[in-house]
C-alpha cells in the first residue's frame, strides 16, 4: 500500500498496526465526545476554583479538618452535624440510582471523576505526543531525541497537573491560600505535604496510567449497575436488525443491492472503543457508555451517506419496536425517595438551631434538702454555640410546679463555635410534688430574644416523706 | 490486496489488527480490586469514627499542637482501617481461589482415578 493511498482515506492504518502494549484508543470527534469535553471542563472547573472563593472572610468551600469544623458557603457543620453528610450521602447514591435507572451510565460517561481526569490526561497526551497514528509512529522509533522529547514534555505535564490536583485537593481540608503560600516556600507540614503526594500520585497513576481498567478491575458500582438495568433503561447499542448482514462495501453502494445491512465492517467501532469492547456483541459490562462508538460510527455513516444511528443510545425496548416508558415502578420508587429526602434535608437545614444542650446529671448525689424544706438537684449543663457571633444566654428550667434554677454564671456569654459548662442547681417544694423521678425540661435561649433557643429534657428526682 | 486498494472507502481493520491494552493479570486484578474497595470502605469507616471521635481528647497523643494531633489522628485511624479492610479483602480473595483450585484439583483427581480402573 502506498501513501497516497493512506493520506486518502484518513482510517487506514492497518499496516502500522501491531500488538502494542500501552496503545490507547483512537481519539474521535462528535456530538458526544464534545459533550464530555463540556462536562470536563465545568467539573474539573468546580473542582480546581472553589476552594478559593471567599465568603465572609473565609474559604467559601472548606472541610477544616483540625479545627473539626465543614463550611460551606454560609453554613457551618459541626461533628454533631454529622448525620447532614450522612443524609447528602445517601441522597447522592440515590441520585445515581434514579439517573442510572433511567439513563444508564451516564455518571460513567461523562461524570465520573475516573473518565473527567482520564480525558484530562488524554488531552495532554494529544498535545504532546500527537494524534493515534503520530503516536504510533512515535512509538515504533522509541529513544529518538523526538521521542524522548516528546516523552518528557508529556511526563512534566502529567506530572504538573497531578500536583495541582493534589494541592488542590489538600486545599479543601486546609486553607488553600496559606496553604499556597506554604508550598511555594516549601515549608508545608509534614501531613500536608503526604497527602498532596498522595493524591498527586493517585490522580498520575490513575489518569495517566489506569485509566478504563479501573472500570473494568477495580470499580464496584460498575459491576453492580446492572442490577439498576432494564429493559427501559437507555443504553449504547448497535442496531443488529439494520447493520446485519455487515460487510465491506463502495461509497454509495445502496446496502440491499449487495445483499448487507448498513454495517461496512469498519471496526472503528471497536478502535475507539477506550476499554476495548466490540459493542456489535451486545451489552457488555465493561460499557461505560460513553458513547465514542456512536460518534465514530455516525461520522462513517455521513461518509456513506446512510442514516445515522446504526449505533446510538436507545433502550432494549426501542430496539425491539415496542414503546420506552420511563415511568415505571423503580424510577418512581428512586424519584419519591429522592424527592422525600431532598425536601425534608432542605427543610431541616434551614431550621436548623446554630444550638446544642446537653444535660448531666450530677452523679455524687441523687438529691440534697435544703434548710427551707426545698429539694434541690444538681446538673451540669453542656451549651454549644454553634453561631459565627458571641451570644448570651438565658437558661430556665419547667415541667413542675414552683420550680426554680440557679446557674453560675447565671447569664452565660458564649463566643462563636464555643463550649460552655454550666452549673446548675434545680430547687422544688416537695409540698407541691408526689416522690419519685419527674421529667423536667432545661432550656436555653439568646438573652435578648427567644428566636434562638433550644431544650432537653431531663430528671428531676424526690425522696419520698 | 486489502480493500482499500480495491477503492473500497472504509477499510475494514481486522480485529486481531486493532491495538488493546492487554488485560491485567489475574493477580494484579485481585489486587487492584482489593486496594480499591478496602479505600472506600476505610474512608467510609475513617469518616465515621472521627465524626464521633476527637483525636485531640486522648492523652497519648498530646505533646504537639492541636492541629498536628487531629491530623496524625485522622491519618494514623484511616490508614489502620485501610490495613484491616484490605487484610479482610485478600484473605477473602484468598479463600475463594483457593476454594476454586481446591475443586479442580478434586475433579482432575476423580478423572484420574476413574480412568484408572
Amino acid at each position: 500500500m502506498d501513501a497516497e493511498t493512506n493520506a486518502e482515506s484518513n482510517h487506514q492504518t492497518e499496516s502500522l498496526y501491531e500488538k502494542q502494549e500501552k496503545i490507547h484508543a483512537r481519539e474521535v470527534e462528535g456530538t458526544f465526545d464534545r459533550f464530555r469535553d463540556i462536562a470536563t471542563v465545568g467539573l474539573l472547573g468546580v473542582y480546581y476554583l472553589f476552594p478559593w472563593f471567599q465568603w465572609t472572610g473565609r474559604q467559601a468551600v472548606l472541610f477544616d479538618l483540625p479545627a473539626r469544623k465543614f463550611y460551606i458557603f454560609g453554613i457551618t457543620l459541626w461533628p454533631q452535624d454529622f448525620i447532614y453528610l450522612t443524609w447528602l450521602l445517601i441522597m447522592a447514591a440515590l441520585l445515581l440510582f434514579f439517573a442510572t435507572s433511567i439513563a444508564g451510565r451516564v455518571w460513567c460517561g461523562y461524570a465520573c471523576p475516573q473518565t473527567v481526569w482520564t480525558n484530562a490526561f488524554v488531552w495532554m497526551e494529544r498535545i504532546t505526543e500527537g494524534k493515534f497514528n503520530k503516536r504510533i509512529k512515535l512509538d515504533k522509533n522509541k529513544y529518538t531525541a523526538e521521542w524522548w522529547a516528546r516523552k518528557a514534555a508529556k511526563r512534566t505535564l502529567w506530572f504538573a497537573f497531578a500536583l495541582w490536583t493534589g494541592f488542590t485537593f489538600v486545599g479543601y481540608f486546609t486553607p488553600i491560600r496559606e496553604l499556597g503560600i506554604r508550598m511555594v516556600t516549601f515549608n508545608l507540614g509534614g501531613w500536608e505535604t503526604f497527602w498532596v503526594a498522595f493524591y498527586s500520585f493517585a490522580t498520575y497513576a490513575n489518569a495517566g496510567h489506569m485509566r478504563e481498567q479501573v472500570c473494568k478491575y477495580m470499580c464496584p458500582y460498575a459491576r453492580f449497575q446492572s442490577a439498576m438495568f432494564d429493559r427501559d433503561t437507555l443504553i449504547v447499542s448497535y442496531d443488529p436488525g439494520r447493520g446485519e448482514p455487515r460487510g465491506g462495501r463502495k461509497r454509495g453502494v445502496n446496502p440491499g443491492d449487495v445483499g448487507l445491512g448498513d454495517c461496512t465492517d469498519c471496526n472503528i467501532c471497536v478502535q475507539v472503543c477506550p476499554t476495548g469492547i466490540d459493542i456489535r456483541k451486545g451489552l457488555q459490562y465493561e460499557c461505560i457508555t460513553c458513547a465514542s462508538c456512536v460518534d465514530a460510527c455516525d461520522g462513517v455513516m455521513d461518509r456513506m451517506g446512510y442514516e445515522r444511528g446504526l449505533i446510538r443510545y436507545t433502550t432494549q425496548h426501542a430496539l425491539e419496536g415496542k414503546p420506552t416508558r420511563f415511568l415505571r415502578p423503580k424510577t418512581l420508587i428512586y424519584g419519591t425517595l429522592l424527592s422525600l429526602l431532598f425536601v425534608t434535608f432542605c427543610i431541616s437545614i434551614m431550621s436548623r438551631m446554630p444550638l446544642q444542650l446537653d444535660v448531666i446529671r450530677d452523679r455524687n448525689a441523687l438529691y440534697r434538702t435544703l434548710s427551707d424544706g426545698r429539694v434541690e438537684n444538681v446538673y451540669t449543663l453542656k451549651l454549644l454555640n454553634k453561631t459565627e457571633q458571641p451570644q448570651q444566654f438565658r437558661l430556665e428550667v419547667s415541667g413542675l410546679p414552683g420550680i426554680t434554677i440557679e446557674t453560675d454564671p447565671t447569664n452565660p456569654t458564649l463566643e462563636a463555635g464555643g463550649v460552655g459548662s454550666i452549673a446548675a442547681r434545680v430547687q422544688v417544694d416537695p409540698e407541691a410534688v408526689r416522690a419519685g423521678g419527674h421529667e423536667v425540661v432545661f432550656s436555653a435561649q439568646r438573652f435578648d430574644d427567644a428566636e434562638l433557643s433550644v431544650s432537653r429534657e431531663s430528671r428531676f428526682i424526690l425522696p419520698s416523706r | 490486496m486489502n480493500q482499500a486498494e480495491q477503492g473500497n472507502t472504509t477499510p475494514s481493520v481486522p480485529e486481531a489488527e486493532i491495538p488493546q491494552q492487554k488485560p491485567w493479570r489475574r493477580r494484579w486484578q485481585v489486587y487492584a480490586a482489593v486496594g480499591w474497595s478496602s479505600f472506600l470502605a476505610a474512608s467510609f469507616a475513617t469518616m465515621l469514627f472521627f465524626a464521633f471521635i476527637d483525636p485531640a481528647e486522648y492523652e497519648w497523643m498530646h505533646g504537639e499542637s492541636l492541629q498536628d494531633t487531629r491530623m496524625t489522628g485522622y491519618a494514623l485511624g484511616f490508614f489502620f482501617f485501610w490495613l484491616v479492610t484490605a487484610t479482610t479483602g485478600v484473605v477473602v480473595a484468598y479463600l475463594i481461589r483457593s476454594t476454586r483450585r481446591e475443586a479442580r484439583r478434586q475433579r482432575t483427581h476423580d478423572r484420574k482415578s476413574a480412568h484408572g480402573r
